[in-house]
């Protein structure tokens, strides 16, 4: 797995979270903020004002890219993901999974603990 | 709370966010279109509209705190791209040394060319020099003018955008802030992708961004930049070596006739006796004043000050003694240069 410091994993954990929500198709700000709220049931609180930067830093990074549609009467800025983004998604869901794996192994014991142990 | 106070919100960002207006407003039409969404959201879920408002601003935090995440994003994206441009810069010189090495005749470079080529007005015969050698301070500068240049800014400010441009092309540039008097500062932000074209015409485009009244000019060895009216205003003496430029020692009557070849291609309105001779400061509505400075009537009876001309060219002992400005002197040089090729040819070297 690749070696991460703890806030790397929180911020990772964040880019995942929008780049996952991503995965099935372009999606507009607010919409990206409603799909992680409903897919956490609300367990993961991402605000707009944390939402915005992350956006533009991925999309400055070029794991997301923008256009903007000026079809409606508001203006609207749609993201989607980008070949390296998909990769990057696929990489980090990789090291998330497998990170929870070492951890349940090492708690599970603590909550079923053996008899005579 | 009213829609209103989201727009004082938005105000009080654009203070602290310090990036181009369109870029401002890209970020604050997707932050509008958010708010609208999350306040519609939240009212139909039985909020009233002033406290769905309030909601959906608190959500958006500190406007001081979102400001300083997009700068950092903005820092570290202008980051990258000098970093990129860098390495570019690394692997093109790289790429040239070994070039050079790979053509370079048997032994390697001679003590003698490098010496020579610090010295524009060595007696050494010009045909007996290498290219490298002919090559004075100004020249290579001139040279990476004309050659191709590799940029990707995107609102990088322009001493930033100057400092690559030194170190990509391994020039001087001065700016003479003071000439330019406010009109141009250190961080205005320069936004541009090119890729092959030539330097001078990469300044032009930057100037462009910037302010219409730049200009550049190469004087000992220095890009220097400022504007137009100092770089033409200033004039400055420059000793050409006939021998050296042309190839070979001219006649007195073939300097004679140099010097009106001089004075009637390269800005023939700059030199004084020339000015004098035809009469230009004697037509009605014109009045000499003090400081080299006068007066002319225009057709519309308003008055225009501008300078006399106070170029003059001469000749001492196989050599011209010009005093001009230093961008008419690149032009003089190119002129020799091209007088010499030509020489050359006619007499079939």
């Amino acid at each position: 797995m690749t070696q991460k410091n703890p806030r790397e994993f929180v911020q990772g954990g964040l880019d995942l979270l929008v780049l996952s929500a991503l995965a099935d198709g372009p999606k507009y700000g607010y919409l990206i903020q409603k799909r992680i709220r409903e897919a956490t049931d609300h367990g993961v609180p991402l605000q707009a004002g944390t939402l915005y930067p992350l956006l533009h830093r991925m999309e400055a990074e070029k794991l997301i890219r923008a256009r903007w549609d000026d079809s409606t009467s508001r203006q609207r800025k749609w993201y989607e993901l980008t070949a390296a983004g998909r990769r990057h998604l696929t990489r980090q869901a990789q090291d998330w999974v497998r990170l929870t794996d070492l951890i349940r192994d090492l708690l599970t014991p603590v909550l079923e603990p053996k008899p005579g142990v | 709370m009213p829609p209103d106070d989201f727009e004082d919100y938005l105000k009080f960002l654009a203070v602290v966010l310090r990036v181009r207006q369109s870029r401002q407003e890209a970020i604050f039409s997707e932050l509008r279109d958010h708010f609208a969404e999350r306040v519609a959201e939240l009212h139909s879920r039985g909020a009233d509209r002033e406290r769905a408002a309030a909601l959906a601003q608190q959500e958006f935090g500190d406007a001081a705190a979102l400001a300083a995440q997009f700068m950092q994003i903005i820092r570290q994206r202008r980051r990258r791209i000098v970093m990129r441009s860098t390495i570019g810069a690394i692997s093109a010189v790289v790429v040239g040394i070994v070039v050079t090495l790979a053509f370079w005749p048997a032994g390697g470079p001679a003590l003698s060319h490098a010496v020579a080529q610090e010295n524009p007005f060595s007696e050494e015969k010009p045909a007996a020099k290498s290219k490298a050698a002919e090559m004075d301070r100004d020249e290579r500068v001139r040279l990476q003018l004309a050659g191709p240049t590799e940029c990707e800014f995107v609102e990088t400010p322009f001493s930033e955008v100057l400092n690559y441009l030194m170190d990509y092309h391994k020039i001087n540039i001065y700016v003479k802030w003071r000439e330019l008097n406010g009109r141009v500062e250190s961080n205005m932000p320069i936004t541009m992708s090119l890729k092959g074209t030539t330097l001078d015409t990469v300044l032009e485009l930057i100037f462009a961004q910037l302010h219409d009244d730049l200009a550049y000019t190469v004087q000992d060895g220095v890009l220097m930049i400022s504007t137009k009216g100092d770089l033409e205003s200033k004039t400055v003496v420059q000793v050409y070596n006939l021998n050296r430029w042309l190839g070979k020692t001219p006649s007195k009557e073939e300097v004679e006739e140099l010097i009106h070849v001089i004075r009637m291609t390269i800005a023939p309105g700059s030199w004084y006796d020339l000015y004098l001779q035809t009469g230009c400061y004697a037509q009605p509505g014109t009045a000499l004043v003090y400081g080299g400075m006068q007066v002319v009537q225009q057709p519309d009876n308003k008055p225009a000050v501008s300078r006399i001309p106070s170029s003059s060219i001469c000749s001492y002992q196989g050599t011209l003694v010009v005093n001009q400005s230093p961008a008419n002197h690149q032009k003089i040089s190119d002129l020799l240069k091209q007088l010499r090729e030509s020489l050359e040819q006619k007499d079939g070297k």
